[in-house]
Order: C-alpha cells, then sequence, then structure tokens
C-alpha cells in the first residue's frame, strides 16, 4: 500500500454543525464556530490530507504487482512534481464564554514538495552514456519539506452581522528543509586523453533545521482569521490562515557544494600504489564534488505557507445550498520563488435527512483539472461522522488526491 | 451496531496496509553509465626496478652493473705460512754435574787463641800480654817462647760452609792454605779436619815464615762432609827468639786460614746453588717452510716461543734466551723467564710480536736460520736444594702462532687455490628474457691490485649456469706484475667484451647461477727480492656491467596491481566494455595483456587481449624520440565480466620486442600511459 497512506491520520472534529463546505474541510474548530456544546476533540483523529502530482504516480508506479517503471514516463518527457499538505489536530477543546466560543487545541502540520526534472529522471534511470559529448544541465529540482506543531487559542465572536474568529498559533519547528538551490551539470566527452572524462560544476544549497517532536525550540507564531457575513441571499466566508513565521534556531544547517567546476578523468595509477587506496581517494574526490559541506548556520525565519480561502453560498431551498468556493496555498519553496496553488469549486449541499447531510463539488486545480468531490456529514446520537474527498476517482489513477475525516463525540 | 462495525473497520483499516507492505521491485531499469576509470602509467622503471645489479645513469639509463672488487685475495698467510717450529729439545742428567769451587776465609787470631783458654790467657796476661788486644802492643820474645812450649796447639776452630749443606764426593780436592800473621816463623802446625760426616784428615805445616801462606791438598774423593768442618790446630810449634826481642803483636795478629774444595764432582750435593748453570745450548733453528721459501728478513706480527721445562729438581730454573740475529724495538733480543722445575712440565711464552730477525747469519744456508742462545741457570738464593745424580731435566724450545708483518727474500713457485664459490646472480631481470637477449655492448672487466711483492700467473674461470641447466664457460688466464718497491701497488685491468671473450655466450643463457674458480701461480723470481708484508695484499675484483642496449625477442615483463575483492554482483551487469587510449612510449612493440589472477587459489581466471601497439620513434641511437598512440576497446562477456570481478589481482603482461636488428636503449623513465574509461550497464531488474 503506497505509503503515502501511512500517515493516514483519522481526526475528529465536532461540530453542532457543518455550515459551510469551507467548514467541511476544516480539521478542526472552524474560526467561526459558535455553540452552546462543549467540545472535546479525540487525540490522534484528524487529518486533512491533500496530494498533488503533475502526472499520475500510475504512470510509473504499478500498485497491483508493486513495480516502478520510469521508461515511457521519461521517454513522454514527464517530470515528477509533487505536493502534499498534511494537517492533524492532535487535540483540541472548546467551549462557550459568554457570547463567544473559545477553544484551544494542539495540530501538527507537514506540507513539502518535490520537482525531479525529467533530465534527472533519464540520467538516474537511463544512465549518462546517452548524455556522451553534451553539457546536461540540471535545473528545476526541487525538495521542501517542513512539519511543525503548533498550540493554539482560539476566540469567536460576533460584531454586528459579521461572524469572526481569530486563532492565535503558537508554533514549534520540528523539521525544516529546503534545497534553495539544486543544480548541477556534467559533460562526459571522448575526445580527451582518458575515455569519457567528465566535467562537473554544481551549485547546490540547501538549509535545514530539526528538533524533538515535542517542545518549545524553532518557535513560531501564526495568525488565522475567518469572517463570514450574509449579503442579502449570500452568505460569504473568507478565512486567512498561517500568517505567521517561524524562527529556525535549533540545529541549523546550511548544507553547500564543495566545488563548482570539476574535471573527473578517473584515478591515476601507478605501479608504486596500490589500487584500492586510489581508488578510494578518487572516490573521495568524487563525492567531495557532490559533497554538501554542512556547516553550522545562523539562525532563520521563515514564512508558514499561507492559506486562504473564500466561499460564497446561496441556498436555493430549505435543505439545499448551492456554492462556489476559492482555495489557494502557497505553494512554498525556492527561495525567492513562491508560487500558490489554486483549488476552484462549485458545488452543492444537500440535508438529506436530518442526520446526515451530502456536499458534492466540481473542483479544479493546474494537476487534476476535473475532479468531483463527495462528501457527507453525519450526526448519531452523541457522535459525528465527517467523509470528504475532492477526487471521488482519485486512488492513485489521477493526479490529486485528498480526503479527510472525523470522528467526534460531543457532551 | 452498524456503527460498531464500521468503527472498527476503520480503525483496522491502517493495520492492514502495514502488514501488506511488500518489497518494491523495478522494471525496465537498465542504466547504461560511462565514466573514465583510471589512467595507467608503466615505465620501465616499474618493470625493470633499480634493485639488486639494476642500476640506473644520471639520465636514467638502465645498466647491469655488479661489481666485487675482491673476488680473490692473498694475503701474507698465503704466500708464506710459517708453521709451527721446533727449536730444540734436550735432556740433561745431572750425574756431572759441575758444582764450583768453594772457598772460604777465616782468620783465628792470637787473641782468640789466648782467650780460647783461661789458663792460657791467665798466663798471657802474666806474662804482660794486654787482653784485650789494644792497637799495637809489644811483647818480648820470650814470652812468645813460652807460648811455643805452653801451647798445645792453637785450639779448634769451627768452619762453616755456607755454600752447602752436605755433599758427597765424586771427586774433589780440599786446599787448606795456611797464612802466618804472627810476628814470628812458625815452625810447626799441625792440622785435623773434620766434619760431622767424614773426616778430611791431619795436614803438616812447617817452616811457615812470617807472613808466608803454604797450602796443603787432600783429596776428598769418595768422602761425604757436610758444611760445619772442625779445625783442630794439633800443634803449634814456634820459632825459639832472643827472649829480649820486642815483638809488635795487632789485634790482627794470627794465623789466616784458607779453605778451597775445587774440581767438585758430587754424587750428591745439598746447598744453595747460585748461578749454578744445568744447561747451556746453541742452537739454530731451520725454519721449514712447505714450498720452499728462503726468507732473509723476518718482521714477525705474532709469534712466541714455547717453553716446556720439566724437571725432578722441583725448584725454579732461570732461564736465559737470546736470539743473536734479531732484535726487538731496535735491541739485541734476550730475555730471562723463572720456570718451576717440577716433575709436571711447566710452560713458559715468550712473546715474539715485533721481533726483527735476520734469517741470513748462517754461511752455509743464508736463509730461513735463526741462531738461538738458551741457558737453564739454578739459582736457589738461599734455599738448599738436594742436587743428586739421578736428578734430571727435560727443557724444549718451539715457535708457534708465527704470523708475517714483514718478509722478504725468494719466495719460490708454487700454486695457490685461490677458491671458489657458486652464488646465485642477481640478475632477474634476466628471467624476464625469454630467449634472445642480445647485448650491444656487455663488458666483463677484471681488476687486479697487487701490492705483495710477487708475481704471479692467476688462471681463473666463470662457469655460468642457466636456469635450465644449460652453461657456458669464461677463462682468464693473465700475468700479474710485482710492485716496483716496498710500498707500491700495481694495478692491472682486463676488459672482455663479446669481441674478446665467450661473454656473451654467458648473457645468451640467461646465468641463474654462476661458479667462480681460480689458482694463482706464484712466481717468486730471484733477479728480484719477493716481500709480502701484512699490509700488502694480492687481490683480483670483477665487475659486470651490462648497459641496456639491445635487441630483444619476447622480453616477458610482468606486474602486478592488487585489487580489493570488488562486493559487485556481477550479474547484476549486463555488459562493459573498457575504452583506452594509449600512449607507448617504450621503444618496443608492446602487446599488453591482462591476466585476471585469484592470489588465493592462484589461478588465472581469464586473459584479457588489449592490444598489441607499435614501438615510439626510435632514432639510430636507439633513443625514443616520439611516442606513439592508439585508441582501443574491449568488450567483455559475461563470463569475462565474471572473472573480472572475482579477481583480487590483474597482472599487466607486457611483452615487449624490438625490430629485427634494431638497437634500441633503454631509459628507467619511458613511459607506457593507459587511460581508460569504462561503459557499464546495469541491470537492476530482480
Amino acid at each position: 500500500m503506497n505509503k503515502f497512506l501511512i500517515f493516514f491520520f483519522f481526526y475528529i472534529t465536532v461540530f453542532s454543525q457543518v455550515s459551510s463546505h469551507q467548514d467541511l474541510e476544516n480539521y478542526r474548530i472552524p474560526l467561526t464556530y459558535h455553540s452552546n456544546d462543549t467540545i472535546l476533540g479525540l487525540p490522534l483523529f484528524s487529518n486533512n490530507f491533500n496530494f498533488f502530482t503533475k502526472h499520475s504516480i500510475a504512470d510509473w508506479y504499478n500498485l497491483s504487482d508493486n513495480t516502478i517503471d520510469f521508461e515511457n514516463y521519461i521517454s513522454d518527457n514527464k517530470s515528477i512534481e509533487m505536493i502534499f499538505f498534511l494537517d492533524n489536530n492532535i487535540f483540541n477543546f472548546g467551549l462557550p464564554f459568554r457570547d463567544s466560543y473559545l477553544s484551544f487545541g494542539i495540530n501538527h502540520h507537514i506540507y513539502g514538495n518535490l520537482n525531479f526534472s525529467n533530465e534527472l529522471l533519464s540520467l538516474f534511470w537511463n544512465g549518462n552514456s546517452q548524455y556522451l559529448n553534451q553539457t546536461i544541465d540540471f535545473f528545476n529540482n526541487r525538495l521542501s519539506f517542513i512539519q511543525y506543531s503548533s498550540i493554539y487559542f482560539q476566540s469567536y465572536f460576533q460584531y454586528k452581522d459579521c461572524k469572526m474568529g481569530a486563532r492565535f498559533n503558537f508554533l514549534h519547528g520540528i523539521n525544516y528543509f529546503n534545497l534553495d538551490r539544486g543544480h548541477f551539470s556534467f559533460n562526459s566527452v571522448n575526445n580527451l586523453i582518458t575515455p569519457f572524462s567528465t566535467y562537473i560544476s554544481t551549485n547546490i544549497y540547501a538549509r535545514t533545521s530539526n528538533s524533538n517532536l515535542i517542545g518549545f525550540s524553532n518557535p513560531g507564531l501564526s495568525l488565522d482569521y475567518a469572517v463570514k457575513f450574509d449579503i442579502k441571499d449570500f452568505n460569504f466566508s473568507i478565512q486567512l490562515e498561517n500568517l505567521g513565521f517561524i524562527y529556525w534556531n535549533k540545529n541549523t544547517y546550511a548544507h553547500n557544494s564543495n566545488t563548482h567546476n570539476y574535471l573527473f578523468n578517473g584515478f591515476d595509477y601507478t605501479m608504486d600504489e596500490v589500487v584500492s587506496e586510489e581508488l578510494e581517494n578518487t572516490l573521495d574526490t568524487l563525492s567531495d564534488i557532490f559533497a554538501i559541506s554542512s556547516e553550522k548556520d545562523s539562525r532563520f525565519i521563515t514564512r508558514t505557507p499561507l492559506k486562504f480561502s473564500i466561499q460564497a453560498s446561496m441556498k436555493t431551498s430549505v435543505d439545499t445550498d448551492l456554492f462556489i468556493d476559492f482555495k489557494c496555498i502557497e505553494d512554498w519553496g525556492e527561495t525567492g520563488n513562491r508560487d500558490f496553488l489554486n483549488m476552484y469549486f462549485i458545488g452543492v449541499s444537500k440535508d438529506v435527512s436530518d442526520k446526515i447531510i451530502l456536499f458534492s463539488t466540481f473542483n479544479y486545480n493546474k494537476f487534476s483539472p476535473f475532479n468531483l468531490s463527495l462528501g457527507i456529514f453525519s450526526k448519531f446520537d452523541n457522535w459525528m461522522f465527517k467523509l470528504n474527498t475532492n477526487n471521488l476517482f482519485a486512488l492513485f489513477s489521477e493526479k490529486y488526491f485528498h480526503i479527510n475525516t472525523s470522528l467526534y463525540y460531543t457532551f | 451496531m452498524k456503527l460498531k462495525i464500521y468503527f472498527s473497520l476503520l480503525i483496522l483499516f491502517p493495520f492492514f496496509f502495514i502488514s501488506c507492505e511488500k518489497k518494491i521491485e523495478t522494471q525496465n531499469w537498465s542504466p547504461e553509465i560511462i565514466t573514465p576509470l583510471a589512467n595507467v602509467k608503466l615505465t620501465l622503471a616499474d618493470l625493470i626496478p633499480e634493485e639488486g645489479s639494476v642500476v640506473y645513469d644520471e639520465d636514467n639509463f638502465i645498466r647491469l652493473a655488479y661489481r666485487d672488487d675482491n673476488i680473490f685475495s692473498f694475503t701474507a698467510d698465503s704466500v708464506i705460512n710459517i708453521p709451527t717450529q721446533e727449536g730444540f729439545s734436550e735432556y740433561y742428567s745431572f750425574q756431572d754435574l759441575p758444582i764450583n769451587d768453594f772457598n772460604e776465609e777465616i782468620d783465628y787470631t792470637l787473641e782468640q787463641v789466648l782467650t780460647g783458654d783461661p789458663t792460657i790467657q791467665f798466663f798471657a796476661e802474666a806474662a804482660g800480654i794486654q787482653i784485650p788486644f789494644p792497637y799495637e802492643q809489644q811483647v818480648s820474645g820470650g814470652v812468645f817462647n813460652i807460648l811455643s812450649n805452653e801451647l798445645d796447639g792453637l785450639g779448634q776452630t769451627d768452619i762453616e760452609l755456607n755454600q752447602f749443606s752436605e755433599i758427597s764426593f765424586i771427586t774433589g780436592d780440599l786446599s787448606i792454605g795456611i797464612q802466618n800473621n804472627l810476628p814470628i816463623n812458625i815452625e810447626n802446625i799441625e792440622v785435623n779436619l773434620s766434619t760431622g760426616v767424614d773426616d778430611v784428615g791431619l795436614l803438616q805445616f812447617s817452616n811457615l815464615q812470617v807472613g808466608e801462606t803454604q797450602y796443603l791438598t787432600t783429596d776428598l774423593s769418595g768422602l761425604t762432609i757436610d758444611n760445619n768442618m772442625l779445625v783442630d790446630f794439633l800443634n803449634l810449634t814456634l820459632e825459639q827468639v832472643d827472649p829480649m826481642s820486642e815483638f809488635i803483636i795487632t789485634p790482627n795478629s794470627g794465623i789466616k786460614i784458607f779453605f778451597q774444595i775445587t774440581n767438585i764432582n758430587v754424587d750428591s750435593v745439598t746447598m744453595a746453588f747460585q748461578n749454578q748453570q744445568l744447561a747451556d745450548y746453541n742452537t739454530i733453528v731451520d725454519f721449514n717452510l712447505e714450498n720452499g721459501e728462503q726468507i732473509h728478513n723476518l718482521i714477525l706480527k705474532t709469534g712466541k716461543i714455547i717453553c716446556e721445562l720439566q724437571s725432578t729438581l722441583n725448584t725454579n730454573v732461570i732461564l736465559y734466551l737470546s736470539i743473536p740475529s734479531a732484535t726487538l724495538n731496535g735491541q739485541l733480543f734476550e730475555t730471562q723467564r723463572t720456570i718451576y722445575a717440577g716433575t709436571e712440565t711447566s710452560f713458559e711464552e715468550i712473546d715474539l710480536t715485533g721481533l726483527n730477525i735476520d734469517l741470513t747469519t748462517d754461511v752455509v744456508q743464508p736463509y730461513n736460520k735463526i741462531p738461538i742462545v738458551v741457558s737453564a741457570v739454578l739459582d736457589t738464593g738461599d734455599d738448599l736444594v738436594t742436587l743428586t745424580n739421578q736428578d734430571s731435566a727435560s727443557i724444549g724450545l718451539s715457535f708457534s702462532d708465527l704470523s708475517i708483518e714483514y718478509a722478504d727474500g725468494y719466495f719460490g713457485d708454487y700454486e695457490i687455490d685461490l677458491g671458489g664459490d657458486v652464488v646465485d646472480v642477481d640478475l632477474s631481470i634476466f628471467e624476464d628474457f625469454d630467449s634472445g637477449l642480445i647485448l650491444d655492448d656487455p663488458k666483463f672487466i677484471i681488476r687486479v691490485f697487487n701490492s705483495v711483492g710477487i708475481g704471479a700467473n692467476i688462471q681463473a674461470g666463470l662457469n655460468a649456469f642457466s636456469p635450465t641447466g644449460q652453461n657456458a664457460i669464461f677463462n682468464f688466464n693473465e700475468i700479474i706484475d710485482l710492485p716496483a718497491f716496498f710500498g707500491d701497488t700495481v694495478e692491472q685491468i682486463w676488459v672482455y667484451d663479446k669481441y674478446n671473450s665467450t661473454i656473451d655466450d654467458i648473457i645468451a643463457l640467461p646465468p641463474e647461477q654462476i661458479e667462480y674458480f681460480g689458482t694463482a701461480f706464484v712466481n717468486g723470481n730471484k733477479d728480484n727480492i719477493n716481500y709480502i708484508s701484512s699490509d700488502t695484499k694480492l687481490s683480483l675484483g670483477v665487475e659486470v656491467d651490462f648497459p641496456m642496449s639491445l635487441n630483444v625477442a619476447n622480453i616477458s615483463l610482468k606486474d602486478t596491481i592488487i585489487l580489493n575483492e570488488l562486493d559487485v554482483n556481477y550479474q547484476k551487469v549486463k555488459n562493459l566494455t573498457l575504452f583506452m587510449n594509449i600512449d607507448n612510449g617504450f621503444p618496443l612493440d608492446t602487446k599488453l595483456d591482462l591476466l585476471l589472477r585469484d592470489s588465493i587459489s592462484n589461478v588465472i581466471f581469464d586473459t584479457l587481449e588489449v592490444a598489441n601497439f607499435s614501438s615510439g620513434l626510435v632514432n639510430e641511437e636507439g633513443y625514443l624520440i616520439e611516442s606513439v598512440s592508439a585508441e582501443n576497446s574491449i568488450h567483455l562477456n559475461d563470463s569475462q565480466v565474471e572473472n573480472f570481478l572475482n579477481s583480487n589481482q590483474i597482472v599487466l603482461d607486457v611483452t615487449l620486442n624490438t625490430e629485427e636488428s634494431q638497437s634500441i636503449r633503454l631509459y628507467s623513465d619511458y613511459e607506457f600511459i593507459v587511460n581508460m574509461g569504462i561503459q557499464l550497464k546495469i541491470d537492476f531488474d530482480e
């Protein structure tokens, strides 16, 4: 089973009411939530997992016989671009307070992306013989990863007709990796003294930081804000999350490639030397070319990936709502080159019964333009259950996989 | 109920996926990799290292060189060897031992006579004689007349003969002399001699004038006397004188007795011997030399005379030895030793180191002869020793440990075996020449240094053996000159090359062992003085000089590259091709094979024939002026790949050939360069 699913977390978010698709996608108590219920979120039952790939994994991975084959993938000039977001609600607790609703909890977050160019894949899969007498540049290879936890305090308040919520998150950075520059090139030639002498150029730079899963190092702060308001028959909801930063100060390292330009032409051997020693020396030299020197780096600050969503809905009948939803998540990666991953939803929600609400949308993103989502929210006695996927027909045959589930208990 | 089921399934869902995990495999993953591999530089120094007999000139020209300046040599000991020489050996019996004469003098004064008898003394004093005697006093003649009448004699006196204790005479003459120191004549005096053993007898002296000495002799033959002789003056008759005359007497007035024993030949004698000669011998030692050498002058580097002395005397004997024709430090050589002569043989060594001997003093044979004077003397001091005619002594002298510091003369004509040996030739390079090694200018040089004052004819040879048992012989027969004067050195050199010797036959073997042997025929030419000293030497040395200017066929040289065994699954390697750019800087056609070898099982798995390369460009002198480049590739099949990866050694088997009739020169810095790249296809699919 694909290991992505190992990190399949179930979460419970407890809602007295799931009022919007936006709320449906929340993995914790929505900012604008307000009720008289005291809510206890059960630990380790939270997940919102998004996985995007430019090309279907099935193009190179065969699930049925568990084999990898990049041959056609590479020949089709495809690269690997993947983005994933995972948010878990470890614990949350909410209670009404006067006219407000307060809640706090602990969350866990992972954001990451990787880009491997077709050239890199081809080099790895087919070898470098194909590039004889050619200079091959490897750019646009990227790998980024951030993992952090947060302790949050949020409050709901109402101002006139606007329902607002604010959440302060105290962050603890767990892991950070960002390949700021992942460039290298080489040129193997057969017109020098040594056959296949290779010019190698590297320009690699990355930063890392890590700390324990639980702790207070790598501190950060972020702010979430949401507002809901009605205009005539339309309900609008705007939400901004992860407006903040993390100050990475523990085990911070800068990783730099040592050599910028080098001509590798094998090891030199004379009869008074030992082959194994010379080979080892040459391998050491070769590894030095690509070796990354890791030096203790000064502390640095990164922003948390910004999330923004806006939704407009309209009740068309007592039990039916039409809505459009726009989300964007900051595609966090190469320094100075920020991008946003946009998702567009248009759908309908219907109260099938007093216990079940169904949501369905047609949604679009640049990786997977045609997706059908289906969500269900159900309440039985003191239990509430939610299951939602933005791409019903995913499961590794497509380029976008999303799922979140929840199971909660109210008292 | 349903919810519980759903909930349970939901919990179990991830576990299902985890437990279902299985290993991911690849399909169609066969990358083809090209990479530079190695730049191998092989020099002639690697193939022909500078070790053993291989040497490099300053310009890196390779030659085989061997030199030993002392293959054969002979020194003074080889020319002349003086064996232990017996000087003489004598046996002495003391049967007729001459004993030195005994002499004794005794003063028997008038004062002693008068005081010897109280009555006489009373009378003498009554007669007016002062006792003790003053310096002078007058005594009348009448007193003497009375004394003559009254004295029965002169009384007795003892004569102690300190020289001996007891003697048994075979012959001996005892002489008694009486000297009249009285102021009047002695008309008659009788002396009776007796000892503790035998009595000697009565002697009568008459008409002894004033101041006169009379001697009487008696034969002691057959008598035994001890050293306490009692002299009894039995009768004394003085001349009757005028009683009124006055005579002067002094304390010395009286008689003097001379006691002498001569012509002593005894059966035994117990006495203290002083300088009693036991033996006195002059002899000449004649050196026995094996080869008829005639030594005129000799300075000994080492040597000694060993004296052996054995006797029944059991006392010390003084040995005097001199060599009249020898000096030590400019002084005549003579020495004295005290040796205990007992029944157990005593040995005494006399060091002759540095002795300078003239061996030409004998008129009849003016060489090899050394006169020696030896005497043995008995000197017991005050100790008494009994010597009988049954006693004996044996004395022997011999010369031993004689080695020469310097010797001259005529050394004669004789043969010296110089010996020989079999040596393993450290010309390991020859092992690599399968056949047809033709050196342009090999030289075999023989050097002789001769500081010995003698000429010789050296006949020597080399017998060389190849690993296959073939042999070739080189002979040497030359005359070695002698130096013009002592201290001079003659150096002679003979150079043998392929034009004047069989040296090329030896080279062509090639040799694995060389046996050398030689004989020197010493030529002691009588027209010149021959000499030899401890510093002089005749040495013969050899030098081999084989410059590597050659014409060869099939030099097979090998060198081994050690590999760690590669822990690689060779089945993953689908094919492998080695690409090589080769620069042949050897002045020889070069064939390169790679032998894939396992050193543990000593098995050669495979032989990869890399290529055959033409030699670099060579000028007329055989010197490389330009290397030759070429490209080549070897494709290894599955079996060869497997063998390559299983090998822990790669043996470079280089076969070199010169063009026919082309002579080339080998320099250690010639290089053969192989630059290798590898193209490799790996199949990662399971």
